[in-house]
């Protein structure tokens, strides 16, 4: 079960930026294409023109969940449209083996005038299913997308919501062996969002799936590899899903050198003792030590270091506050000081850690930050006994208690003399 | 598996496979084809109080128009003609039409379905073949405004008429032929969009539609180069006179119209997956 459906091999695709050029470059393409060009004229740049995908290659096999990511306009959609076939590579070979299908914009091709279930026919279609088979998912799909009252009413009336569901339900009602995801549900209820999720989780058994989205938390969940992108150039493809989201992360400016705000504080030192390699590791359970040496730049002193826990999908599973001792802002250029977590609490896998400088809080409210390191440390947290994702695993045990145990067996065996 | 290879390379560098993937696509795109043709035959009228009634109104327009110029000593074009004046000008009229929304309905239907077309990967074809389907559709209700006319001048339909059915073919196929091989620079520019309906006025102008054709003259001349004109005359003839062998011109009109519309087919199959970065929607 583990044959290849995409090979995508050293792909590139390019655009032009300027229409009047872009239409008259597209004349001329007419007339190459006519004439039979052996495509080699494509792969230099005219002018105006840039790669929206810049020499992309990957494999997806039957089971596999390629997870694409990357800041909007990185040519993730592009890439998508050329496995689809509806663009023509410029540079490279797309391969692709069996049925495909794309949930590139659910309901594409609907009309506003017909019914929804007439609709599903017209969609089905278009999607490749035959009339036999639209018959026999009909009550199918129908149920799945949950407006069974609505169906007999032109689509023109649906909330783009009620579209999207029916959208989602004839696209996941459609036999393929490919399935193309392009952040398709961003639309639709939180309850509909779960469904369609776990409609896709099952899908990825036995199709190849490439899963745009911006949501990390689901591609951390669905993807069994990622493929960052940004400008049109693959960052990093790998099959350590946390890694790859962490590189997405820093494609972003605003989290470049791990840093937002001003350079009030710099953070010379940033480590965890004993652990010399590139991911250091923790104990589930025992102590986490994180050694930091810093200055203070600016005028504002900080009075304690938030440490931010992420998860591989991004998001915050938890935070420690510390107070800075006070005699430590006395010393000039950099200080050193250790932060110790007790019993560390968050179950294996791979997290990020962003160190905040702030100026003291109280109940009410926050202290002004002084330094933001968003993701300072990548830890690896190994030795907890968990089979679930949940980051938080509290300690806990059974009490045994020997009164207790004691207690409750002459009740037993009482009951048992009664019968 | 089925398997499909996308490279920078033209289709036409492969003639065989590319032959080989038209068949398949054409049998491919049958049903798709057939839903499409009803969702657009049914979306068309659905929103409509006068419904098919709209598909009677431009030829009987027409006709009217040219009718009452007739009869008004304004034109005078009925000299020569065998059948009542009406009855030659709508017969007419609805074979020229037939061909006028031919050459408009696979540009139209490429433009409407951009959306749909940069997002989903289906047999292309089935939007030309759905469109051509209804403007055979809209044309053969047409057919029907002729049942009326025939009664009312007491006349009789002759065995003739059965072939009419080919240069009615050929008509509809001519015109989506230019439609097709006009579509690719339509999506480019507008100005095709524009262009078309004024070109088709002025066509039917210089075919033999409203008048018999002129023994010599420029406009003689003219209809006698026209490879309209000797479709609509001879399906007019074996329609509402009779017997007759084709005009001149009629059978190379009729084969060279079957080779473009492979030709054409050609074309839009290789053109338009280069045009797709262009119709970005």
């Amino acid at each position: 079960m583990s044959d290849q459906l995409i090979d995508v091999c050293a792909s590139s695709k390019k655009f032009c930026r300027d229409l009047k050029t872009s239409l008259a470059y597209g004349v001329r393409d007419i007339a190459r294409e006519m004439v039979g060009s052996r495509g080699t004229g494509r792969s230099r740049l005219r002018h105006g023109e840039f790669w929206a995908v810049r020499d992309i290659s990957f494999e997806v096999r039957r089971g596999d969940c390629l997870g694409l990511i990357g800041p909007n306009g990185s040519g993730k959609s592009t890439l998508l449209k050329m496995i689809n076939g509806i663009l023509k590579p410029d540079i490279g070979r797309i391969s692709v083996r069996g049925r495909v299908s794309a949930l590139i914009e659910l309901g594409a091709g609907f009309s506003p005038i017909l019914t929804g279930r007439e609709n599903i026919y017209v969609n089905g279609s278009v999607l490749g299913m035959t009339t036999t088979e639209v018959d026999a998912k009909l009550d199918q799909i129908i149920h799945y997308s949950g407006i069974e009252e609505f169906i007999d009413m032109p689509v023109r009336s649906y909330s783009s919501g009620m579209r999207v569901r029916l959208g989602f339900a004839i696209a996941a009602h459609v036999d393929t062996d490919v399935l193309l995801i392009d952040e398709v549900l961003a639309v639709g209820d939180v309850g509909f969002k779960q469904r369609c999720f776990n409609t896709m989780a099952n899908l990825a058994k036995d199709r190849a799936i490439i899963f745009v989205s911006h949501n990390m938390a689901n591609i951390a969940r669905i993807a069994t590899s990622v493929l960052v992108m940004n400008s049109g150039e693959g960052i990093i493809h790998t099959p350590d899903v946390g890694s790859a989201i962490q590189q997405y992360f820093e494609q972003f400016p605003a989290m470049a050198g791990s840093r937002i705000g001003e350079h009030l504080v710099h953070l010379r030192e940033c480590r965890v003792p004993g652990a010399e390699d590139d991911a250091p590791t923790v104990r589930y359970g025992e102590a986490l030590v994180v050694e930091l040496e810093y200055a203070v730049l600016g005028e504002d002193e900080p009075d304690v270091i938030h440490l931010k826990f992420f998860d591989k999908g991004a998001s915050q599973v938890a935070v420690s506050y510390v107070r800075i001792p006070s005699g430590i802002a006395q010393i000039d250029g950099y200080r050193r000081l250790r932060v110790r977590v007790r019993d560390f609490p968050l179950s294996a896998g791979r997290y990020s850690i962003g160190i905040i400088f702030a100026e003291a809080y109280n109940d009410t409210v926050n202290g002004k930050i002084i330094a933001h390191y968003v993701s300072a440390i990548t830890l690896r947290v190994v030795g907890s006994e968990t089979i679930s994702n949940i980051s938080v695993q509290l300690p806990a045990d059974v009490l045994l208690d020997e009164e207790y145990t004691e207690a409750r067996s002459p009740d037993v065996r009482a009951d048992r003399t009664l019968v | 598996m089925d398997v499909r290879t996308y490279t920078p390379e033209s289709g036409i560098r492969h003639p065989v496979a590319l032959v080989r993937e038209m068949v398949s696509d054409l049998s491919r795109c049958r049903g798709l084809a057939w839903r499409l043709f009803v969702r657009d035959i049914q979306a068309q009228y659905r929103q409509t109080v006068l419904g098919l009634l709209w598909a009677f109104l431009p030829p009987v327009a027409t006709t009217a128009v040219f009718v009452l110029l007739n009869r008004g000593q304004i034109l005078n074009v009925s000299d020569g003609i065998a059948v009542p004046y009406p009855v030659f000008v709508l017969s007419g009229m609805i074979l020229w039409q037939t061909f006028g929304d031919a050459v408009q309905a696979p540009l139209r239907v490429v433009d409407s379905s951009a959306g749909l077309l940069s997002k989903i990967n289906f047999p292309r074809e089935a939007l030309i073949v759905a469109a051509v389907g209804q403007s055979a559709f809209t044309s053969c209700i047409r057919l029907l405004l002729l049942v009326p006319i025939f009664v009312m001048y007491r006349m009789t339909p002759s065995y003739s008429a059965l072939l009419f059915l080919l240069p009615y073919v050929v008509l509809l196929l001519m015109g989506s032929v230019i439609g097709v091989v006009a579509s690719p620079f339509g999506i480019l520019y507008k100005d095709v969009q524009r262009a078309l309906p004024l070109m088709l006025q002025f066509w039917m102008l210089l075919t033999p539609v409203v008048y018999s054709r002129p023994d010599g003259g420029v406009l003689g001349l003219i209809a006698g180069l026209n490879p309209v004109s000797p479709l609509i005359e001879s399906g007019r003839h074996w329609l509402v006179v009779g017997m007759a062998p084709p005009s001149g011109g009629f059978w190379l009109v009729t084969t060279a119209t079957m080779a473009v519309a492979l030709v054409s087919w050609v074309i839009f199959r290789v053109t338009l997956p280069v045009l797709m970065d262009r119709i970005e929607a």
